[in-house]
């Protein structure tokens, strides 16, 4: 008897978990805007990330022996139009690095990324 | 043996509870499935309806026959991105813009398969400028700053063009007319106003002699100025310094597209306090005197979208200031077509005038080689 009782809990528990994921696969599909992952990072970013973590999101843009800083925007836009990203840890400026997008191994313009800016340029678009 | 029974008889109602509970969790299976599915279905663009074929005849396009969406739609290059390229197609978008691939085998695939079937082919953009090479890695190309004379940049047009037009690419968004590159230092020729002016024309007699359309950008200028890693508006005061190449390669009837930027404009061309790229003034009075394409820069950056409180309200903004191409890399075709959905309503309503539209439509198919009626 107890067993029919647990395997009758189970079950419901069971349905009551499939109606929340069907009431959530409806609002998604009659386009009812559920607060996003990335909003909430956002908002632990602003309200507490920042002040745990103080590096700020670093985007390099390097032309041969010439680099300069690049703002976010231009930087994720550029990202997103190369055809790799490697995480290779490096220093540039006494700056930590993390990822480096380009097009080619030869001498090409390439991006040097920190984490976070990789963090940011993701939460838009998928980097490669 | 009453007892015994009303066991019997809870057991039993105990069995059907759970074997109700059991029916319950497959037809909510069944649901979820089918809902999960429609979901995918609606993200991928597989819901969207494809608009009806037209009659095509001896290469003639009567614009009324297209319906009111599908000349929205053809006003929008999107991000060629393969996995997208069914809901591209049944959108009817008016062209495809390619990042960086692998090998020229890639590009010539890709652009084969998007352009398979279509009644009314894609144009394909790529940004070979300056030095932002999305062929490098299989084809040099020299910087723009690396040019210094005419003869220089009319061979680097020519081959660029030579090789593009070779993969299937009818729109290169280059070259760079600005004075000054302070991000890259490679992006635009060297030299003074007239220099630029006279290198970019060099280049686009190079590029255009084969069937690869050039795109003089960013206009009004000033759009690579060095800007604050943390701000994301550009305001920029243009002098008649920075004006000049476009006026120039205008007046010399050799600019086919121009590209404009985000940049808030003062001084020798003022904006009104807005970006460039939805300013009717900036755009309609290049067009007086042009009947070339006007393609807007990514509308997906920010610098652009935060200045207004909705994507909506940028949309129909977008549209209404008279570009006749509107870059969008967003890859959800869903906000694609809510784009289409946002902009017919504005025509419907009265706020963009269908006349404006049919005039961009019409250049478009131009340029895509049709005879439009």
């Amino acid at each position: 008897m107890v067993v029919k009782r647990d395997k009758k809990k189970f079950w419901v528990i069971l349905n009551i978990s499939l109606s929340l994921v069907l009431l959530l696969l409806t609002a998604t599909f009659f386009g009812l805007e559920l607060p996003s992952v990335g909003e909430a990072r956002s908002w632990w970013d602003s309200k507490i990330g920042s002040k745990m973590d103080q590096t700020p999101p670093l985007c390099y843009v390097q032309w041969k022996e010439e680099s300069a800083l690049l703002d976010l925007e231009t930087c994720c836009s550029q990202v997103r139009q190369q055809l790799s990203c490697s995480k290779i840890s490096f220093t540039l400026d006494h700056q930590k690095l993390d990822f480096l997008c380009r097009n080619s191994e030869k001498n090409v313009v390439q991006y040097q990324l920190n984490q976070k800016a990789q963090n940011y340029c993701n939460s838009f678009f998928k980097t490669r | 043996m009453n007892k015994k029974s009303r066991k019997q008889q809870k057991r039993k109602s105990e069995a059907e509870r759970i074997k109700r509970q059991k029916f319950i969790f497959f037809v909510l299976l069944t649901l979820v499935f089918i809902l999960g599915s429609l979901n995918v279905a609606k993200a991928k663009g597989w819901l969207i309806s494809s608009d009806p074929q037209i009659e095509i005849r001896d290469n003639i396009i009567i614009l009324d026959d297209l319906t009111l969406e599908r000349k929205i739609a053809q006003m929008l290059i999107v991000h060629g991105a393969p996995y997208n390229r069914l809901a591209w197609q049944k959108l009817g978008v008016g062209g495809i813009h390619l990042f960086a691939l692998e090998t020229p085998e890639l590009f010539r695939q890709t652009i084969a398969e998007f352009q398979e079937g279509q009644q009314i082919p894609f144009l394909v953009t790529v940004d070979l400028e300056g030095c932002l090479n999305p062929f490098a890695n299989f084809q040099d190309f020299p910087a723009a700053s690396e040019i210094n004379t005419r003869e220089e940049a009319y061979e680097k047009g020519l081959s660029e063009g030579i090789f593009l037009q070779d993969l299937g690419i009818t729109i290169n968004l280059a070259p760079v007319v600005d004075l000054e590159d302070n991000i890259w230092h490679c992006r635009t020729f060297p030299g003074n106003t007239s220099e630029v002016a006279q290198l970019a024309h060099a280049y686009l007699s190079g590029l255009q002699s084969s069937s690869v359309l050039g795109t003089a950008k960013h206009y009004p200028g000033q759009a690579l100025a060095l800007l604050d890693p943390h701000k994301q508006l550009v305001i920029a005061q243009i002098e008649e310094n920075d004006l000049y190449p476009f006026r120039y390669l205008r007046e010399q009837g050799i600019l086919e597209n121009m590209m404009v930027s985000h940049v808030i404009v003062s001084g020798a061309l003022d904006s009104g306090s807005k970006p460039a790229v939805v300013s009717a003034k900036i755009i309609s009075s290049w067009q007086e005197n042009f009947s070339g394409l006007v393609i807007t820069d990514d509308t997906m950056m920010q610098g652009l979208r935060k200045f207004y409180s909705s994507p909506e309200e940028m949309y129909v903004d977008l549209f209404k200031a008279g570009s006749d191409l509107i870059i969008n890399f967003n890859d959800d075709p869903l906000e694609i077509f809510n784009l289409i959905e946002v902009v017919k309503e504005a025509v419907e309503k009265g706020e963009i005038s269908a006349e404006r539209i049919n005039r961009s439509v019409r250049k478009i198919l131009l340029a895509k080689g049709f005879e439009v009626q």
